[in-house]
């Protein structure tokens, strides 16, 4: 009922409505940009909404934050750059389909997997926010840690061809994560002597320099060897742009399945889309037929992790709403909002402000509906626009927005000089085929882990004996350990198998 | 463009009045002023910024305070780049002084309140003692004898080392020979979280956070001399009689040590005015965070006495 208020209030007020539909335009537009995400424009956006209503200031913020998850995966699928970490995963099959000249394909099987899965975690806030937020609250840091381990096991398992360097690649996104305060005794430690190194690196130039600035310098090759781009991308037959209902049928399962997992991530407060497309990529793949059509161009696998990055859009909001604590960059600035508006965020917020809240759930849907109206027509449009323009222009403009958006997230020329130096890095990580998206997502969950780790052992005077008491962190730990133990087994039996066949 | 600038004050001067004060408001300011905010757009000191922006330029003689954040080092990034600005009073710094100063008791960082002149304080957090709503203990008193007697049995949150709240939690645990064991989380939320899932026996954090969550954490009491506007019922450590020192931190403008002692007094005026108004109490009030009305000088005097205890204090914790 409050629900069917809240649509109410959202279309019959135009200035609310207007504040919907810019942000699902403008949330599709700073995905895509590769180098400016979401939460970057928001973070520019956030001081302007002081000045309007809280139910069109929190709408607006929100459907940008989920417009721009999808807008991510335009600029994976066509450049092969991802827009935002979330669609990380999405470069794997979609830029592969894109070499095909499927990418109309790929966009539009994009489109329908963010919605689906989207909705999906829009109806679990809406109706579950309460009931879940009771079974997350008992989590602590115990808890936390081996949900941690256990993402990371599974994204390390799936990231890279060769365990080694995918390994490596996360130890070194691990280890940067290390500069800045000590979690526990708030020392600064690998600052060497800068205070700008006193809080650690931030993501947004580090993001920038090892997706963004990188792909620029390996484009630089082929575009001075003449490769045209527009041979890739042209559709060879009408039929790669269209996505017909078989298709749609055929996807289907892995939308389920990355929606279930974006969920449930989604619930984790700190943890972020970025986790969610790699485990429903990783898990998609390992229960698909197709296996070998995988990374070659297969649409299930641009549907898997694209309903996954959305479907945690939703339920990243059940910790702020019900708990006050902020499962994501975008939650933590959605609360300052509800903070500047005298909206006190906790259990209590259904009661005192509960058409602000859904209202916002409103404007969550009508923006889903939005952006997927904006992708499936417009999103083949922009490719085709961006074809037509020719790379000497287009990748010196992504450049320069990249360096824009590396100052402007802290007003620094300290993080441009970063950026720049991560841009090295990335070009020389990509060349010898290490993983950045295995850096960046490592440097993203370490500072959790480590926290989580140190404060369990603080916990308690037994140490490590804390685990061995928490039914919930077992399970976790649990997981990737059968995981693996069931694949070990497979490879040997497969292996075993065909010993006996030769013999 | 200097003579016509001189022209143009005296000729503001004549016509609006004698007196000399009135000659300076006519050509302070001239421009909009940049308020620098050492943190994230939609954090605590932030959400002070903006209120004092959204009610300023009725007493700057319509000129309008921007508000710029520039995160990074704990707030101390934005206070070296005021400091290293003209001193015009064009750009000011405002400042969480509580852990400006307890960073610079603690280690000599890059910037420090001695690089600035005080302006004027806008508000004041002062800390909450919270026990998990499901906790036998009731009062601040039960929550001391426990502490006695348990040893380093017990378990407090708090939101990072040499952080103000933990200080704030050494100044009552201290006085008071309470040795349990200090477990950091990070921000507010996180021990409030905490504390929810009984995960800690108690918690220190600001008192307004514990607003909207009367189910989930209980405030023992208020660890300062005066009662918190988000929670009136609350008693204070002082009334109940507990030794302690109070520690909180203060919303302070600030500018650059250089500013002509006149452009600072202007400014200081403006600010008590400014923190009077009624759009910036209630902008305050409805997110239950606590305004204060202080004066420059004052602002200084205050700032020097709580250095000089927040010292001792730190003395007696190694």
């Amino acid at each position: 009922m409050e629900l069917l208020h809240g649509f109410y209030t959202i279309f019959t007020t135009p200035e609310t409505l207007m504040f919907v539909v810019l942000g699902a335009f403008l949330g599709v537009i700073v995905g895509a940009v590769p180098g400016l995400t979401a939460s970057a424009a928001i973070a520019m956006l956030v001081p302007i909404t002081y000045y309007i209503d809280p139910l069109s200031a929190l709408a607006f913020l929100y459907v940008i934050g989920k417009a721009g998850r999808f807008g991510g995966s335009i600029s994976a699928i066509l450049f092969n750059t991802p827009g935002t970490t979330a669609a990380a995963a999405t470069v794997i099959d979609g830029h592969a389909l894109t070499k095909k000249g499927k990418a109309g394909k790929a966009l539009k099987t994009a489109t329908v997997a963010s919605v689906i899965g989207d909705f999906i975690g829009e109806l679990i806030l809406i109706f579950g926010a309460l009931t879940i937020a009771q079974l997350t609250r008992e989590l602590g840091p115990p808890d936390y840690f081996a949900i941690y381990v256990c993402a990371f096991l599974i994204i390390g398992s799936v990231i890279s061809d060769s365990v080694l360097k995918g390994i490596a690649s996360t130890l070194f996104g691990a280890t940067l994560a290390m500069i800045g305060l000590d979690p526990i005794t708030s020392e600064p430690r690998y600052d060497f002597g800068m205070v700008e190194l006193y809080n650690g690196l931030s993501l947004v130039p580090l993001l920038i320099g090892l997706f963004v600035i990188s792909e620029v310098f390996s484009q630089i090759f082929p575009a001075r060897k003449g490769q045209a781009h527009h041979d890739e991308i042209q559709a060879k037959s009408p039929d790669d742009d269209r996505l017909s209902w078989e298709e749609i049928k055929r996807c289907l399962p892995f939308i389920g399945r990355g929606s279930a997992i974006g969920s449930m991530v989604g619930l984790i407060p700190g943890v972020g889309s970025a986790v969610a497309c790699f485990v429903a990529y990783g898990s998609s793949k390992a229960k698909a037929k197709n296996k070998d059509e995988w990374g070659k161009g297969a649409i299930e696998g641009v549907a898997a992790p694209e309903a996954a990055n959305n479907a945690v859009s939703g339920p990243s909001m059940i910790p702020l709403l019900a708990l006050g604590v902020p499962g994501s960059t975008i939650a933590a600035m959605l609360m300052g909002v509800f903070l500047i508006h005298g909206i006190q965020v906790g259990p209590k917020i259904f009661e005192t402000s509960g058409d602000v809240v859904y209202g916002l759930f409103a404007a969550g849907l009508t923006g889903i509906l939005l952006y997927g109206l904006i992708g499936w027509f417009g999103g083949p449009l922009i490719g085709r626009v961006i074809d037509r323009i020719p790379q000497r222009l287009i990748y010196p403009t992504i450049l320069a927005v990249a360096l824009i958006s590396a100052y402007t997230a802290r007003s620094s020329m300290f993080d441009v000089v970063i950026a720049c130096i991560f841009g090295l890095i990335g070009y020389f990580m990509r060349t010898l085929n290490f993983s950045p998206a295995a850096t960046i997502i490592a440097f993203v969950l370490a500072p959790g882990a480590e926290q989580a780790l140190r404060q369990s052992v603080l916990l308690t005077d037994d140490g490590f004996g804390i685990f061995l008491t928490r039914p919930v962190a077992l399970v976790f730990f649990a997981i990737p350990l059968v995981a693996i133990g069931i694949r070990i087994v497979a490879r040997f039996r497969a292996s075993k198998q065909t010993a006996e066949l030769s013999a | 463009m200097f003579q016509l600038s001189k022209i143009k004050s005296a000729v503001a001067g004549v016509a609006l009045s004698m007196t000399a004060s009135i000659a300076f408001a006519a050509d302070f300011p001239e421009r909009p002023i940049d308020l620098i905010v050492g943190f994230k757009a939609g954090g605590g000191t932030d959400t002070y910024a903006r209120a004092l922006a959204s009610a300023a330029d009725a007493h700057l003689g319509g000129q309008p305070v921007v508000v710029v954040n520039k995160p990074g080092g704990g707030g101390l990034v934005g206070g070296r780049f005021v400091a290293d600005q003209p001193p015009t009073g064009y750009t000011l710094y405002l400042a969480s002084a509580g852990s400006m100063v307890l960073k610079n008791l603690i280690k000599p960082q890059v910037v420090s309140a001695k690089d600035f002149k005080m302006v004027g304080t806008i508000g004041e957090l002062t800390a909450g003692i919270f026990v998990p709503a499901s906790s036998p203990i009731q009062s601040l008193d039960e929550l001391i004898e426990a502490g006695k007697s348990a040893d380093t049995k017990m378990r407090w949150g708090h939101t990072g080392r040499g952080n103000v709240w933990h200080v704030a939690g050494l100044g009552v645990l201290n006085p008071n020979e309470v040795a349990a064991k200090d477990v950091p989380f990070k921000g507010g939320s996180g021990v409030r979280a905490a504390l929810a899932s009984s995960e800690v026996d108690f918690g220190i954090m600001g008192a307004h956070l514990g607003r909207g969550f009367e189910d989930d954490v209980r405030l023992l009491a208020v660890l300062a001399n005066d009662r918190h506007p988000a929670a009136p019922d609350a008693p204070t450590a002082k009334e109940l009689g507990v030794d302690f020192v109070p520690v909180s931190s203060s919303m302070i403008v600030m500018a650059p040590a250089r500013t002509s002692d006149e452009v600072v007094a202007q400014l200081s005026d403006a600010i008590v005015a400014i923190t009077q108004d009624e759009g910036y109490v209630d902008t305050l009030s409805t997110a239950g965070l606590p305004t204060s009305s202080v004066s420059g000088p004052d602002t200084a005097v205050a700032l020097t006495a709580s250095e000089a205890e927040w010292a001792k204090l730190l003395e007696s914790m190694e």
